[in-house]
């Protein structure tokens, strides 16, 4: 070889170290990462199949893709919250703060997709858990809204600071979220919590995933105008604005988590996550208290209705968490307070709908999601009318909603109990309480 | 940029002969450290910062501009070694163990001066590394390793003191490399012989 030729192939290899990929690799493909088992109440190192990728290197599949790491400010979607906006170019110009690509370290043996470091075998299993999920939702559950119609993202490790007059991120550790109105997934690194990190629990994702159906069914449509006023600083909410915010919050969280169920089968999906054996005392409590609050059947869902939450009658060492006490002592009404957690009248709502199914996974899976589904867009078009919403509100859509060969016996009888002051009031005509 | 100008501040008052004259004391020197180092990760931020043993072994190439003429230089080559060990993220039931194994090669390059107490020099290094990454990953019962390669090049300015054949360094490397950008800060101490 001459000095040109040389030179020339120095030349490539350079480049080549500083640039080059793998080439693409898409179809269908078998990974190995951490999934669950058929109960979903463990978990394990596995392969797994999935279908229609585009390319696993940059984990890009044909309905969703990862995005890296990021810095987004509260004031930059503030600065965006302007009336040509709409949810589209909302969600671009936000997006646009995370790296656009994510190439996670994989190497291809035995024609299986293995991850090289713990980061990337949290990112190749949300891979894989978003494919199945969202599989789940469009195939069983019958989403046709932009949720699954349009591509999701997922951002890996970004960061989020509330304001430019306090750029300190909010480092989160331990978590997954939806960012409604930026419309990605977001991903966290684990911190301590021991057992498996949410990013890895697909009922976690299945949760998530529901955010984004909720948020564009519900608020996207007809009602955009409206979370554009709630999510905008310059404008102090009123204390009606803030019940009806707090009461959907809890509705979006409690709609999530049956979906959850229903897409594990598995009640207590969120366990696997929540080892404390590892824990120092004060994580172990906090895990404790969540664990209470989200469990359907623990004892503090057993007893928790919306009335006595709403009115502090709720012996409060089982509502620790939920900002009860705080707004009761601050606002005098617990609903319409600032400083309250949505978790709580979220599980009332969760057990509701499970007891109104008689607890039968087959009847949740096949009958009440797909209706409460398609309940959201007409929820929707009832914010979009600036109407005050309360819980008589969804129960009447959702009834309206489900197939005429359902029973409703049990939904409205738990609704009485559950909701008792709604049902008294004959606000839910469907229902003959 | 303060502690740059004190050095230059400082350095001028000597003569400009001291400068870039014969080596001082000693021609090799053995440096044993510790530093911190972060190389890009794929999700680009947060990349956690490794702490890193290194240890080093320098000497002074003279220039031979003729046959009979060798000048002293203030160049110097560097070989050496990097480490470190059992590197953990994540938790008890899921999370890695890193450990990695780098040769070091290098230049570094800068003036120094003695005075009757203290040597005191600055330098611009220019530094590769290359070795191997065993990663271990946990997931419960489950466990994988992986072993990879990794390649970089780094250049930054160090600075060290030093105490009859005794010294203190600290140098700071920018570079990239396989995995993408990195920087690594060092601390060492030297023994001159």
């Amino acid at each position: 070889m001459n000095l040109k030729r040389l030179s020339i192939a120095i030349f490539a290899f350079g480049l080549c170290f500083l640039g080059c990929g793998p080439e693409p690799l898409g179809g269908e493909l078998t990974l190995k990462v951490v999934a669950p088992n058929d109960d979903f109440a463990s978990y394990e190192l596995r392969q797994v199949q999935v279908s229609n990728v585009e390319n696993i290197y940059q984990l890009q599949h044909a309905n969703f893709k990862f995005l890296g790491g990021g810095l987004l400010e509260g004031d930059d979607m503030q600065n965006l919250l302007t009336s040509e906006v709409t949810p589209q170019s909302f969600a671009t110009q936000t997006r646009s703060h995370f790296d656009q690509t994510l190439e996670p370290h994989l190497a291809i043996r035995d024609e299986v997709v293995h991850a090289q470091d713990f980061h990337s075998l949290m990112a190749l299993s949300a891979f894989a858990g978003f494919e199945k999920i969202w599989g789940w939702y469009v195939n069983d559950i019958g989403d046709r809204s932009t949720a699954t119609t349009e591509p999701g993202y997922v951002v890996f490790y970004g960061d989020i600071v509330p304001s430019n007059l306090l750029p300190v991120p909010m480092i989160q550790m331990d978590n997954a979220v939806y960012l409604a109105g930026v419309d990605v997934w977001m991903v966290f690194p684990v911190g301590n919590q021991e057992g498996v990190p949410y990013a890895m629990n697909q009922g976690v994702l299945a949760h998530e995933f529901h955010h984004r159906i909720f948020f564009q069914n519900v608020w996207t449509t007809s009602a955009f105008d409206r979370w554009k006023s709630i999510l905008s600083a310059t404008e102090s909410l009123s204390a009606s604005e803030q019940r009806n915010l707090n009461l959907l919050r809890a509705l979006d969280e409690g709609l999530a988590d049956i979906n959850a169920i229903g897409y594990t089968k598995n009640i207590g999906f969120m366990e696997p996550s929540f080892h404390s054996e590892h824990l120092d005392v004060v994580s172990a409590e906090l895990l404790g208290a969540e664990s209470l609050r989200r469990n359907i059947e623990s004892d503090f869902v057993d007893r928790a209705t919306y009335d006595n939450l709403g009115d502090d009658s709720l012996e409060h060492a089982l509502v620790d968490g939920c900002g009860v006490a705080q707004n009761f002592t601050t606002s005098g009404d617990i609903l319409s307070g600032q400083a309250w957690s949505p978790y709580c009248l979220g599980s009332v709502v969760a057990r509701t709908i499970w007891e109104g199914v008689g607890r039968d996974h087959q009847l949740l899976r096949e009958v009440m999601l797909p209706a409460i589904n398609q309940t959201l867009f007409h929820l929707g078009e009832v914010l979009g009318t600036d109407q005050d919403f309360d819980f008589d509100v969804f129960f009447q859509l959702l009834l309206e909603s489900l197939p005429n060969t359902f029973d409703t016996a049990d939904l409205c009888s738990e609704i009485a109990t559950r909701f008792s002051s709604l049902a008294t009031a004959d606000r839910i005509p469907l229902c003959a309480f | 940029m303060r502690f740059l100008s004190l050095i230059v501040v400082f350095l001028s008052g000597f003569h400009a002969s001291q400068l870039w004259g014969a080596p001082p004391k000693g021609q090799h020197h053995l440096w044993a450290g510790w530093g911190v180092s972060q190389s890009e990760s794929f999700w680009a931020a947060r990349s956690p910062a490794v702490p890193k043993w290194h240890l080093n072994w320098e000497t002074y190439t003279p220039w031979t501009l003729a046959p009979e003429e060798v000048w002293a230089s203030p160049l110097r080559a560097i070989v050496g070694l990097s480490a470190y060990s059992g590197w953990g993220n994540g938790t008890q039931d899921f999370g890695q163990q890193q450990s990695a194994m780098n040769g070091e090669l290098g230049v570094a390059l800068g003036p120094s001066m003695e005075g009757s107490l203290f040597r005191l020099g600055c330098e611009i290094v220019v530094l590769s590394q290359m070795g191997m990454t065993l990663t271990e990953m946990h997931a419960l019962d489950h466990k994988q390793t992986e072993l990879h390669w990794t390649a970089l090049l780094g250049v930054g300015p160090g600075w060290y003191v030093g105490w009859g054949d005794l010294a203190l360094r600290q140098q700071t490397l920018l570079g990239y490399g396989i995995n993408g950008y990195h920087h690594e800060v060092r601390l060492a101490l030297g023994y001159t012989f």
